[in-house]
C-alpha cells in the first residue's frame, strides 16, 4: 500500500514538473507569446504558466496520459521539439529521460526529506532550464515556431486513439547540452537540450 | 290295449292303421309346426345376423377410424414433436442472436454516444465558427459601406470640381474666341513689342490652360473608369454578399445531408460487406450460375434440416454403438462365465471317466473276486462230504487261500493306481483340448484389451487436439513476442498536435492551390469572360478563413495586452494610492481627479490642459485658500500643496476616530 502510494507521489511529481517545464520552455523560447502566460508560485520560484485554453487542455490531455503511462512504468521518455513552421526542421529537442527505479522502504521522516531533496533538484533545473536562453540561438521570426512533444513508450503499452505512432524527430549534427536530474522515490528524471546550430 | 290277448300289457302290440294315421297326421301337423317354428327361428336369426353383420360393419368402420385417427395422431405428434424440437433449437439460436445483438447495441450505442459527443462538440465549434463569420461580415459590410459612402462622397465632390473645371475651361474657350476676334481685327494694326510680348504670355497662358485642362480631362476619365470599376466592385460585391448567404443556407442544410450520407455511407459499408459475404457463397459455387441469397438461404435451411437429421441419426447411432458396446461387455462377460462352465464340466467329465474307470477296475476286480470265491467254494463242496478227515488240512489250505486273496487284491490294487498314474499322464493327449480353452481365454483378452486400446485412443487424440492447440496458442505468442523483440520502444505522439494541424493547414492550402492553378490553365482555353472556377472561389474562402483565424488571434492577443495593460494600471493605481494617499482616476478629457483614502467621498480634479483644479474639500480643510495661495500660486509646488492637504485629512480623520 505504501509503495504504491509512494508510487503515485512520485509520478505525480514527475507530472507536475513535465507541466512547468513544458510552460517555462515554450515560454522562454518565445514559442507562444509572453502574454499568453500568468506568474505563478511554484517550486519556491515565479514560473510561467499559459492561460491560453486550447494549448492548456492540449498540454493536460499529453501529461494525463503520460501520467498513465508513467504509473504503469511504460513511459522512458517524454520529448517537447521545437518545430520551425515554414521549414519543417527541428531546432530544438528537449528530452526529459525517466528511469524508474525499484520500490524502496522508507518511513514518513525520510519521504519528507526525500520530497525537500527533489524540490530542491527540481528548483535547481528550473532555474538551469529558464538560465538556458542565454546560450541557445535566438529563435527569430515570431510566431514561425510551433512544437510538439513526443512520448518513447514501451511496445506493449496500451495506447488510446488519440495518439499515434510518430519517428524521433532527431536533430542531425545538434549541439547537446545536459542540465541536472533530479530524483524521487521511483524515478530519476535526466534532462538535456539538443539545438540546431546557425538558425 | 285290450286284455283279450291275454299277453303282458308290457308287450308291444302292432298299432291299427287309424291309429297310424293320425300318428302320421300328428306327426306331419308336428313336422309342419316345427318346420314353421323352424323357418321363423331361421328368420329371426337371419335377422339377428343381419343386425349382428351390421353392428360388426359399423364397429370395423368405427375402429377403422378410430385406427385413421390414432395413426394421425401419432403423425400429427411426431410432427409437433419435431417442430417443437425445431423451435427449442430456433429459440436457443434466437436467444444466442439476441444477446449477440444486444451486444452489438451495446457497442453501437456506445459509439453513437461517442459520435454524438464529437459531432456535439464540432457543432459548437461550428457555431461559435459561423458567429464569428457572421460577426466578421457584419463588421466588413459596415466598413464597406463606409468606404461606399466615402467613393459615393468623393466622386460627387470631383464631379463637381469636374464641373468647375469644364465651367473654367468654356471661360477660357471665351475668351480665347474673344482673343481671336481681337487679333482679326487688329490684325492689320501694327503692334508695339509690350504689345507682342503680351501676346505671347498670353499664348503660353493660354496653352498651359489647355494642357491643364486636359489634364484634368485625363483625370476625369481616370476617375471615371474608377467610378465604373467601383461600381462593377459594388455590384460583384453584392453578388458575393448573395453568394455568401447562399452558401451559408446550403452549409447549414449541409449538416443534415453530411449526417445521411454517412448513414447512407455505413449502410453502403454493410451492404457491401453482406455482397461480399455472399459472394463469396456464390464463388465457391460454380463461376458461371451466380446464386441469389434467397436461394441460398434456402439452401442453407434445407442442408441445416439435413444436418439437424444427421445429426439425430448420429446421436442414434452413437446411442446404438454404445449399446452395442454393452452388449459386447455384457457377452463377454456372458462367454467368460460359459468358459467357466465349460472348464468345471469337462473337469467334471474327466472326473466322472476317472471315477467311471475305477468302478470298471473295481468291477473287474469283482468279476475275479467272484470266480475265485466261485472257484474256492467248488472245492470247498468235496471237504464239507469230508470233514473229519481234512480238518487240518482244510484249516492249511483256507489259511492259504486268504494269503493267496489277500496277495491278488494286493497286486490288483497296485496295478490299479499304475493305470490311474498311466492314465493321469495320458492327460497331454488332451492339450489340443487346453489349446483351445487358452485360445477362447486369449480372444476374450485381447476384446478387452481392444476395448482399453480404443479408451486409450480416445483420451490421447484428445490429448493430441488439446496440445495441437497450445501449440498453435504458444506459436502466435512466440511470433508476437519475436514481432515485440523487434520494436521494443514506440514513440507517440497526440495526432491533433499543433504541428501536425499547421502541416495540415498548409497541405490544404496547397492543396487548393494546385488545383486553383490546373482549374485556370484548363480554364484559359474556353476563356469565359464572366465565370470563374469554383476551385478560385474555394482558395479565396480558404483564405478567408485563414485571415479569420489570424484576425481572431489577434484579436485575442490585443485582448491579453488590455488584460495585461489593466492589471498594471490598476497595481500601478493601487501602488500610488498607497504611497501617496491619492487614488488616481485618469478621465478621457485630460484630467485626473484624485480620491484621498482618507476622505473618499470628496476629491480634488487637476485639468492638465487648462492648468486648473476643482475640488470639494473646502469644507474639510480649513486653510484651504491659505494652502493654495502658499503652494501653488506662490511657490508652484503641487506635491507639497497635495502633501500638506493628505497631512490635514489624516489629522482629521485621527480626531474624528479619537
Amino acid at each position: 500500500m505504501a509503495s504504491s502510494l509512494s508510487l503515485k507521489g512520485s509520478t505525480r511529481i514527475v507530472t507536475e514538473f513535465f507541466e512547468y517545464s513544458i510552460n517555462s520552455i515554450l515560454y522562454q523560447r518565445a514559442v507562444y507569446p509572453p502574454e499568453d502566460f500568468v506568474t505563478v508560485r511554484k517550486y519556491d520560484l515565479n514560473l510561467l504558466k499559459t492561460h491560453d485554453d486550447e494549448l492548456k487542455s492540449y498540454i493536460r490531455q499529453i501529461l494525463l496520459q503520460v501520467h498513465r503511462w508513467l504509473l504503469g512504468g511504460k513511459c522512458n521518455k517524454l520529448v517537447l521539439c521545437i518545430v520551425d513552421k515554414s521549414t519543417c526542421d527541428i531546432v530544438e529537442r528537449w528530452e526529459f529521460d525517466v528511469q524508474h527505479n525499484g520500490q524502496e522502504s522508507y518511513t514518513e521522516q525520510t519521504k519528507e526529506v526525500e520530497n525537500a531533496e527533489t524540490q530542491k533538484q527540481i528548483r535547481a533545473l528550473m532555474r538551469q532550464i529558464t538560465a538556458s536562453v542565454t546560450f541557445l540561438p535566438e529563435l527569430e521570426e515570431n510566431d514561425n515556431y510551433t512544437f510538439n512533444v513526443l512520448a518513447y513508450t514501451d511496445a506493449n503499452a496500451k495506447v488510446p486513439l488519440e495518439w499515434a505512432d510518430s519517428d524521433s524527430m532527431d536533430i542531425p549534427d545538434g549541439e547537446r547540452v545536459e542540465f541536472r536530474s533530479f530524483s524521487t522515490n521511483n524515478h530519476k528524471i535526466r534532462t538535456q537540450v539538443s539545438y540546431k546550430m546557425n538558425i | 290295449m285290450s286284455d283279450s290277448t291275454g299277453s303282458s300289457p308290457f308287450l308291444e302290440r302292432p298299432m291299427s292303421p287309424d291309429s297310424t294315421q293320425r300318428h302320421a297326421v300328428s306327426l306331419k301337423y308336428r313336422m309342419n309346426a316345427m318346420q314353421n317354428e323352424f323357418e321363423i327361428e331361421k328368420l329371426s336369426l337371419q335377422r339377428e345376423l343381419s343386425t349382428l353383420d351390421k353392428k360388426y360393419r359399423t364397429n370395423l368402420d368405427e375402429l377403422e377410424k378410430a385406427l385413421g385417427d390414432t395413426k394421425y395422431l401419432y403423425d400429427t405428434n411426431t410432427e409437433l414433436e419435431s417442430k417443437v424440437k425445431a423451435l427449442e433449437e430456433q429459440l436457443s439460436e434466437l436467444k444466442t442472436t439476441q444477446d449477440t445483438q444486444s451486444f452489438i447495441l451495446r457497442q453501437k450505442l456506445a459509439e453513437k454516444e461517442r459520435d454524438i459527443e464529437q459531432l456535439r462538440s464540432e457543432s459548437r465549434s461550428k457555431v461559435s465558427e459561423l458567429e464569428n463569420k457572421y460577426q466578421n461580415s457584419k463588421i466588413e459590410s459596415e466598413s464597406s459601406k463606409s468606404l461606399l459612402k466615402r467613393y459615393e462622397e468623393e466622386i460627387e465632390s470631383q464631379n463637381r470640381q469636374l464641373k468647375e473645371l469644364q465651367s473654367a475651361v468654356a471661360q477660357r474657350d471665351d475668351e480665347i474666341a474673344s482673343i481671336k476676334a481681337s487679333r482679326v481685327v487688329m490684325a492689320h494694326h501694327n503692334y508695339s513689342t509690350e504689345e507682342l510680348a503680351e501676346l505671347t504670355t498670353l499664348n503660353n497662358l493660354l496653352e498651359e490652360q489647355i494642357k491643364f485642362s486636359k489634364t484634368l480631362e485625363k483625370a476625369n476619365l481616370e476617375q471615371a473608369n474608377e467610378l465604373k470599376k467601383l461600381r462593377v466592385s459594388r455590384d460583384s460585391y453584392q453578388f458575393l454578399l448573395s453568394e455568401n448567404e447562399r452558401l451559408k443556407t446550403r452549409q447549414e442544410q449541409q449538416g443534415p445531408l453530411e449526417r445521411q450520407v454517412q448513414d447512407l455511407e455505413l449502410e453502403n459499408i454493410n451492404l457491401q460487406s453482406q455482397l461480399s459475404f455472399w459472394n463469396s457463397f456464390s464463388t465457391s459455387k460454380d463461376e458461371g450460375t451466380k446464386t441469389r441469397p434467397e436461394e441460398i438461404v434456402k439452401e442453407w435451411t434445407l442442408l441445416k434440416h439435413e444436418n439437424l437429421g444427421l445429426v439425430n441419426t448420429n446421436s442414434k447411432l452413437q446411442l446404438d454403438i454404445n449399446n452395442v458396446k454393452v452388449l459386447n461387455d455384457e457377452l463377454a462377460l456372458e462367454r467368460n462365465q460359459l468358459l467357466e462352465i465349460n472348464k468345471n464340466y469337462e473337469t467334471s467329465i474327466l472326473n466322472l471317466k476317472k471315477l467311471n474307470y475305477e468302478i470298471e477296475q473295481q468291477k473287474l476286480l469283482s468279476f475275479e473276486e467272484c470266480k475265485i470265491l466261485r472257484n474256492q467254494l467248488d472245492n470247498l463242496l468235496p471237504i464239507e462230504d469230508n470233514p473229519e478227515d481234512h480238518n487240518k488240512e482244510n484249516a492249511g489250505s483256507l489259511g492259504d487261500l486268504v494269503e493267496n486273496y489277500k496277495n491278488k487284491t494286493e497286486d490288483l490294487t497296485n496295478e490299479l493306481k499304475r493305470l490311474n498314474e498311466e492314465l493321469m499322464t495320458r492327460g497331454d493327449a488332451v492339450s489340443s483340448f487346453k489349446k483351445r480353452k487358452t485360445s477362447d481365454d486369449i480372444a476374450l483378452n485381447y476384446s478387452q484389451r481392444l476395448n482399453e486400446l480404443q479408451l486409450e485412443n480416445v483420451d490421447l487424440n484428445r490429448k493430441l487436439t488439446a496440445s495441437l492447440e497450445t501449440i498453435a496458442m504458444l506459436e502466435t505468442k512466440v511470433t508476437k513476442l519475436r514481432q515485440l523483440d523487434q520494436k521494443k520502444l514506440r514513440i507517440m505522439q497526440l495526432r491533433d498536435n499543433p504541428f501536425s494541424k499547421d502541416q495540415l493547414v498548409k497541405r490544404k492550402q496547397l492543396d487548393l492551390l494546385l488545383k486553383e492553378n490546373k482549374d485556370l490553365l484548363a480554364g484559359g482555353a474556353i476563356s469565359h469572360q464572366h465565370s470563374v472556377p469554383r476551385s478560385l472561389y474555394d482558395r479565396l474562402e480558404f483564405d478567408v478563413k485563414q485571415l479569420e483565424n489570424e484576425i481572431f488571434k489577434l484579436n485575442k492577443k490585443t485582448t491579453r495586452l488590455r488584460e495585461v495593460f489593466n492589471r498594471k494600471s490598476l497595481e500601478f493605481i493601487e501602488v500610488v494610492n498607497s504611497l501617496l494617499g491619492f487614488k488616481m482616476e485618469f478621465q478621457s478629457d485630460g484630467k485626473v481627479k484624485m480620491i484621498s483614502c482618507y476622505k473618499p467621498e470628496k476629491y480634488l480634479v487637476a485639468d492638465l490642459h487648462h492648468n486648473s483644479l476643482k475640488s470639494n474639500l473646502q469644507s474639510d480643510i480649513d486653510s484651504w485658500d491659505a494652502l493654495l495661495e502658499e503652494f501653488v500660486v506662490k511657490r508652484g509646488q503641487m506635491p507639497g500643496f497635495l502633501a500638506s492637504v493628505t497631512l490635514q485629512l489624516w489629522e482629521k480623520q485621527q480626531k474624528s476616530l479619537d
